[in-house]
């Protein structure tokens, strides 16, 4: 499903890959605990065309990664920034224009089935009033989750995506993983995701 | 006609208030004074150039001047908001004459048509002056649209990757910079409008006054104006940003740092 082909990425004076393979077939569930600073977040933006390798490839779906499929792949993949970096705005309509985007359209999506997921994320239902500027990081998290759920992708790219969550939130959030029929392939120190049938790479530089 | 005339020595008694003015910069330390004089040398010798060509071009009334003054105004115009911002001139400067041209051609047309209601369409002593108000106006808000819009693209990159990680096209995922950007470099001429007559007597009107008009055209005019200013100022930076949005993204939708002059 995605393959990394001897891929070399250097970004400011720093080498972050060196020569990187990795085959990950599809449905496979792959959580990186590399250190800090190790390239874990360069890793998932590659995917998505934020950064571009100096040298190699990256194959999604058999096809090289290029900007002329950019847009295709994009939207096959559901993607969990550091900082879950949602626009400035009420929750409720930063929600509501994500999904009136042409490539969302199409997707099922309504206030009851917000509010769904959000009872199932525990949050509060005024959650949806609030601006996104104005709630915590564990409630920015959450909602995260809820958009990775709602847009259903094939593909999902978690960056730290439990890091603000208590241990019950974690456990339910890698058991939905755990679960899924989804690829997966996660950045994270947490050890909740260290747990079969989930691969762990502890090191980029092989 | 009834405006009185202002002397040579009238003149010098204007200038004179630069004096305290360049005393007080001095004393005060502002800094400012070498680009006030050189400010003040340019405004005396382009428009006393302005003032003796204008008579010419007013007299022959030619169509093709009219228009090739037009086009040189929004030259320099464009050339001057492109060095107002941090953008590099070379790869900006086409996009920003036409997003203020296509607008203020149409609106300068539309004006002598259907508003003035004149014949002669591009008739010089109507055209040129609006035109340079319409300019000095999309300038303005040019400069402040473009610095918004990129300012957010720089400051907040990280909340329009992530719009695109989750479907957004490339302008769906500029959205909120866009919009932010138009509220921001338009608000000022809302507020305008809405202050007119309360706060000073807008420029057209005082003009038209003092140049001897009733003022109840005065008032006719100077509201037109303030009409076409907004329609012109908002079309002009809705193409300017289509522009800057093409112009500052590379095929992966990725910021474009190199647009910014180092």
């Amino acid at each position: 499903m995605i393959r990394f082909k001897d891929v070399s990425l250097k970004l400011g004076n720093k080498q972050l890959l060196e020569h990187f393979n990795l085959n990950i077939a599809k449905g496979d569930k792959i959580v990186i605990s590399a250190p800090s600073g190790s390239g874990k977040s360069t890793l998932l933006k590659l995917i998505l065309g934020f950064h571009q390798a100096d040298q190699g490839k990256i194959i999604f779906n058999q096809k090289e990664v290029n900007s002329e499929n950019m847009r295709a792949i994009r939207s096959q993949i559901g993607y969990l920034s550091q900082d879950i970096d949602l626009p400035n705005g009420k929750v409720e309509e930063v929600f509501n224009e994500i999904f009136h985007y042409t490539a969302n359209k199409n997707l099922p999506f309504s206030q009851q089935l917000l509010l769904e997921k959000i009872r199932e994320v525990q949050l509060g239902e005024d959650i949806l009033q609030k601006n996104t500027s104005d709630i915590s990081g564990g409630e920015r998290q959450r909602l995260g989750w809820i958009l990775i759920m709602l847009l259903d992708r094939p593909v999902l790219l978690l960056d730290e995506p439990t890091s603000a969550l208590d241990e019950p939130m974690k456990h339910f959030f890698v058991d939905y993983m755990k679960h899924t029929n989804k690829t997966v392939i996660c950045s994270s120190h947490d050890k909740e995701w260290q747990t079969e049938p989930i691969r762990v790479i502890s090191n980029l530089l092989l | 006609m009834n405006t009185p005339l202002i002397s040579t020595s009238g003149i010098l008694a204007g200038l004179l208030l630069l004096v305290p003015v360049v005393l007080l910069v001095w004393k005060l330390k502002l800094g400012f004074n070498r680009k006030l004089l050189i400010s003040v040398a340019r405004m005396l010798v382009q428009l006393g150039l302005v003032a003796v060509y204008l008579i010419y071009i007013f007299k022959l009334d030619n169509v093709f001047i009219n228009l090739a003054y037009v086009f040189m105004m929004v030259f320099f115009a464009a050339l001057s908001g492109i060095k107002n911002s941090a953008l590099r001139l070379k790869r900006f400067l086409t996009p920003t004459f036409l997003a203020m041209l296509i607008p203020t051609i149409f609106t300068l047309m539309y004006f002598n048509l259907a508003i003035v209601q004149i014949e002669n369409l591009t008739r010089a002593d109507i055209l040129i002056p609006i035109c340079g108000l319409l300019l000095g106006n999309i300038l303005r808000s040019n400069i402040v649209a473009l610095k918004t819009f990129f300012t957010l693209a720089v400051k907040e990159e990280k909340v329009y990757l992530y719009l695109l990680a989750t479907g957004a096209s490339r302008s769906e995922a500029l959205r909120p910079f866009f919009k932010e950007a138009v509220r921001t470099a338009m608000a000022p001429n809302i507020a305008t409008m809405a202050t007119a007559g309360l706060v000073s007597l807008p420029g057209v009107m005082t003009g038209q006054i003092l140049g001897g008009s009733d003022p109840a055209l005065a008032v006719k005019y100077q509201i037109m104006v303030m009409l076409i200013i907004f329609f012109t100022g908002l079309l002009s930076i809705i193409l300017q940003l289509l522009f800057a949005s093409s112009q500052g993204f590379d095929k992966n939708d990725r910021l474009d740092k190199r647009i910014f002059r180092p």
